[in-house]
């Protein structure tokens, strides 16, 4: 875990929604993307992810489901609602207006 | 709304499903952390080192667990149950402020709940009908400003039950009192005769048998009767084989044809009927005596507006139908009445509805108490609410558990309240009168627990709220610092508004209490006419049989007033066909011939003597002899109220009056005669204490009919108070054992029971005044007695610097008082505006007396000055070395 890998408060459940957006996926499964995609860049902190993974479940923008992995394995997999679709591009919407006027910001001489 | 309903059930679901999220979550962990071990093996590391360094980057297990459990469950139920124990232990660690708490809102509870239930039995609680809602009474309205009237006569009656297509059922009903079986036994039956419709209207039929078909309930139908669940039980061991059997009712064998279920009765009746007998009205349109209580059903889903509209057309037939009755003229109509327009009545629906107010208002004040309290208690706890939000708790979540320990404790008094309450319920029940209908249903039932507990509620949310809210803003660093010994500006304003509230509450309740108790006064002093001293009264409930000649009757009287007259003690007695300030009989009478001119008048039959009896002065003519019997001429003496009606300024005597003549015709034949006017004797309180001068005319008995008298009354005059009940009894019967043994009371007896529902408002209205009076106090001791604790540093520097002690008494003990003025002040501008509720049943005393106002603030000011100058007085004579050294 990189130091200065930590997440802005805030874009974890981003991050989630993103992942599954590309497909259903189990908890381990999700920080591992979010690693692979970032470059090792980020890192989730893993006791965060599971906290957030419920609070998306109980706002109805993800859902679960027990499923087989491919190894033969039991394992709870998240799936993105049509909510959390919904969900995802408003905060995708957000994000970019928040990152294009922090590096507006950070480039002005 | 939806989705947060949803939330709410999940976290439900969640904290119900707590071992299957356990389980789930355990597993969910594990195989993470297998992964994560898994990768580390691949990057190299030995297995035991792989496992720890997995553990190591989740973060804690049991942490990550507790996170993920607030994410799922119902955070907030888990709370209540922290905050009620934490609640509990608070309450137990301040026995003493939870106890004084706790009684303070009980009695007030108690007192709410007492009254609830006498309101709830008298006013709330349903008809004891199935489908109550739909029985309606009917009244007749006279035209353009006339009166209205809760019954009907036979032929009103009959013509609405004819010609209205609204109603299931029109009813109409009478109770009666008879004999039962052997006249010996004096057994007596409670009865009930009613119209045809009856059953159909009430929805209650029979258990047993059936109900009379339309030849029984007609003119000349056979004698038959349906019993009382009672009476079925005494007579016939609750047999089914009473139907068709003989029970010989009121000296007449009626074949029984059916049984009433237990319990049955008519709202507004006495609770109990033995016996129903047809009621076979004559619908005699020239009998206007609207004699008559009707009944009735609306048909399934026709509505109030429906039933009215069909009525007016039924009233507009009346009407052209009958022109020549009175009550068709001007356009007098039928009109819908609720039960309570009949049979509880307007005096009593103010009095139970000012009473419920007066209570609330108790309510309030010992709610501004208990907050009172609480928020002495708050500042105190200043320093735990601090350290409370200072490791963190919500404003929300130290409002909430102060919600929740002033929840519990309305409920502990609630609980405590409710069993005082029911004890005085039955001390208030000794007080209320007899004639309030459906007494015997007053009681503590479901509606009443709600009540109470309702009340209890709310009182937890209102005080809680009021100590809670100024008590969740802590100042940390003050109150961290001064160890809470201060108090804050804003607890200090709600302190002082509570006082303020409380005192406008107690002015209001110590006016209408004031006003009640002088009316009150003025109506026991009101001179009835006669003279209540030493006057007996013998009550006969009824006559035998053998009595209903009138010779046997008037021979039978005359033995009776000779055996009372020669009893030691007795100066005088006569008998009356009813006492004076009870319900008699009355009468249209004209005079002159003015046939088209009647006046209703009071009308009692009397032997001779009952004038010098009773001490009312004759102001002209004669009084009645033994000259005055059956055959001799018909004479009458009026009232001085009936003279000035129609003979003003003139002579009455030698007039001739037609009593029970009307439109022509004589309505009781028996009586059909001309009477002559012997005399006039002075006005008496005649059917009411508050009414004076209404038109009677007295008959002698000799000349009445017979049935006037059919449970005659004796007053005896006796020269000191005379125990003669036993002799009394012994005499009637030594003269017949067949009549019933009399009830022996006195004429006093009977003028106290005509007052009995003022006397019953001004004692309850008291009681709560008082209440008021004394809690208030408590309260203002409280502040001043805190304030001075408060102060007791600085009032310890000033006396040591030299203030004089009066002069530090003056300045403790003035802003008590400023707060009480403007109490008073907020009080009296209220209770101009609420007393108006009381006019109409206040007598001799206008809502908004000056004296009784007065009374009220000199009463308030100087308990105010009382409860302000104790703790005062006592923080001026500590010893300012001690006050000094206090912190």
């Amino acid at each position: 875990m990189a130091e200065g890998g930590a997440l802005i408060k805030g874009t974890l459940d981003l991050l989630v929604l993103k992942i599954l957006q590309l497909g259903p996926m189990h908890g381990w499964g999700i920080t591992e993307r979010i690693e692979q995609l970032s470059d090792d860049l980020l890192s989730v902190n893993q006791g965060s992810l599971y906290p957030a993974l419920y609070r998306l479940v109980r706002r109805r923008w993800i859902r679960t489901e027990w499923r087989v992995t491919e190894n033969n394995r039991r394992a709870r997999y998240y799936l993105l609602t049509p909510a959390g679709r919904a969900q995802l591009s408003e905060e995708r919407a957000q994000w970019e207006r928040l990152s294009r006027g922090v590096n507006l910001i950070l480039q002005s001489r | 709304m939806l989705a947060r309903l949803r939330e709410l059930w999940d976290r439900l679901r969640g904290t119900v499903e707590r071992n299957a999220l356990e389980r789930d979550m355990d597993e969910e962990f594990q195989f993470h952390l297998q992964k994560a071990t898994e990768r580390n093996l691949r990057r190299g590391m030995e297995p035991a080192e792989a496992k720890l360094q997995a553990l190591r980057s989740f973060g804690g297990v049991e942490r990550v667990k507790e996170a993920a459990r607030d994410e799922q469950r119902t955070r907030w139920l888990e709370d209540l149950v922290q905050d009620v124990q934490y609640g509990a232990r608070s309450l137990r660690k301040h026995p003493g402020h939870a106890a004084a708490t706790i009684l303070t809102v009980a009695l007030g509870i108690a007192a709410n709940t007492a009254i609830f239930s006498v309101f709830n039995g008298v006013l709330l609680r349903p008809l004891p009908y199935p489908e109550p809602e739909r029985v309606v009474h009917l009244g007749w309205q006279w035209g353009r400003g006339g009166g209205r009237s809760g019954s009907l006569s036979p032929y009103q009656f009959e013509f609405i039950r004819e010609n209205a297509r609204v109603f299931a059922g029109v009813a109409t009903f009478r109770t009666f009192e008879t004999e039962l079986g052997d006249p010996a036994s004096f057994a007596t039956v409670l009865g009930l005769r009613v119209s045809h419709d009856f059953f159909q209207t009430t929805g209650i039929s029979p258990v047993l048998g059936r109900t009379f078909d339309e030849r029984e309930s007609a003119p000349g139908g056979s004698a038959v009767v349906i019993l009382g669940d009672a009476l079925w039980q005494r007579e016939f061991g609750g047999s089914a084989d009473a139907i068709g059997k003989s029970i010989l009712i009121g000296g007449t064998s009626h074949t029984a044809v059916g049984v009433m279920p237990p319990g049955f009765r008519v709202a507004g009746l006495p609770a109990h009927t033995d016996a129903i007998v047809p009621l076979r009205l004559q619908a005699d349109p020239g009998d206007e005596g609207l004699n008559y209580t009707v009944m009735t059903r609306l048909l399934p889903d026709v509505t109030f507006a429906e039933a009215t509209a069909d009525l007016s057309v039924v009233s507009a037939s009346f009407r052209a139908a009958n022109p020549q009755l009175g009550a068709a003229r001007e356009g007098g109509h039928v009109r819908l009445m609720d039960y309570q327009d009949i049979f509880v009545g307007q005096y009593l629906r103010t009095t139970l509805w000012v009473l419920l107010g007066a209570v609330g208002f108790v309510l309030l004040i010992a709610c501004a108490n208990a907050a009172n309290l609480l928020l002495a208690r708050a500042i105190g706890r200043e320093r735990e609410m601090a350290l409370r939000a200072a490791i963190g708790a919500g404003r929300g979540r130290i409002v909430r558990q102060l919600l929740a320990e002033n929840l519990l404790l309305c409920m502990i008094a609630g609980v405590i309240g409710l069993a005082i309450g029911r004890a005085a319920l039955d001390l208030i029940l000794v007080l209320v009168p007899r004639e309030i209908p459906r007494l015997e249903e007053i009681g503590l039932d479901i509606r009443v627990l709600a009540f109470t507990f309702g009340i209890a509620t709310l009182t937890g949310i209102v005080f809680g709220l009021t100590g809670a809210l100024p008590a969740s803003r802590p100042d940390l660093l003050h109150a961290l610092r001064t160890g809470g010994r201060t108090s804050t500006s804003t607890r200090k304003r709600a302190r002082d508004f509570l006082i303020v509230g409380e005192t406008a509450l107690a002015v209001v309740l110590l006016t209408g209490a004031g006003l009640l108790i002088t009316s009150f006064a003025r109506l026991s002093a009101v001179d009835p006419g006669f003279d209540a001293e030493n006057l007996l009264a013998v009550r006969f409930s009824r006559m035998p049989r053998t009595y209903s000649e009138k010779e046997s009757r008037v021979e039978l009287t005359q033995q009776l007033l000779e055996r009372v007259r020669a009893m030691p003690g007795v100066e005088r007695a006569a008998l009356l066909s009813s006492f004076p300030l009870e319900r008699g009989y009355n009468m249209a009478v004209t005079v002159d011939g003015r046939d088209d001119e009647a006046v209703s008048v009071e009308w009692r039959s009397v032997t001779p003597d009952v004038f010098e009896t009773l001490r009312i002065p004759l102001v002209r003519g004669r009084a009645f002899s033994d000259a005055d019997r059956a055959g001799a001429a018909r004479v009458t003496i009026i009232n001085e109220a009936f003279a000035n009606r129609f003979w003003p300024g003139e002579s009455p005597i030698g007039k001739q009056i037609a009593i029970g003549r009307y439109n022509g015709r004589w309505t009781n034949p028996d009586a059909a005669a001309l009477s002559e006017v012997i005399g006039v004797i002075s006005d008496i309180r005649e059917v009411d204490l508050r009414r004076s001068a209404i038109r009677t005319a007295y008959v002698p008995d000799a000349q009445a009919p017979v049935g006037m008298m059919s449970a005659p009354k004796l007053v005896v005059r006796t020269s000191q108070q005379v125990p003669l009940h036993a002799a009394i009894t012994e005499a009637v019967h030594a003269i017949d054992p067949l009549i019933p043994p009399p009830d022996v009371e006195t004429i006093s007896d009977i003028v106290g029971r005509s007052i009995a529902q003022d006397r019953f408002r001004m004692v309850l209205l008291s009681a709560f005044a008082a209440s008021a009076l004394l809690l208030t106090a408590i309260g203002i001791y409280g502040l001043i007695a805190y304030s001075v604790r408060q102060q007791v540093r600085e009032i310890g520097i000033r006396m040591v610097l030299g203030a004089q002690a009066g002069r530090v008494l003056i300045s403790i003990v003035g802003r008590g008082l400023i707060l009480v003025g403007a109490g008073i002040v907020i009080g009296i501008v209220s209770a101009l505006g609420l007393t108006r509720l009381l006019s109409s049943v206040l007598f001799g005393v206008s809502a908004t007396n000056a004296m009784t106002f007065l009374q009220v603030v000199a009463v308030l000011g100087v308990t105010a000055l009382l409860a302000a100058y104790l703790p005062a007085r006592r923080a001026t004579r500590v010893a300012p070395t001690v006050t000094l050294t206090s912190e």
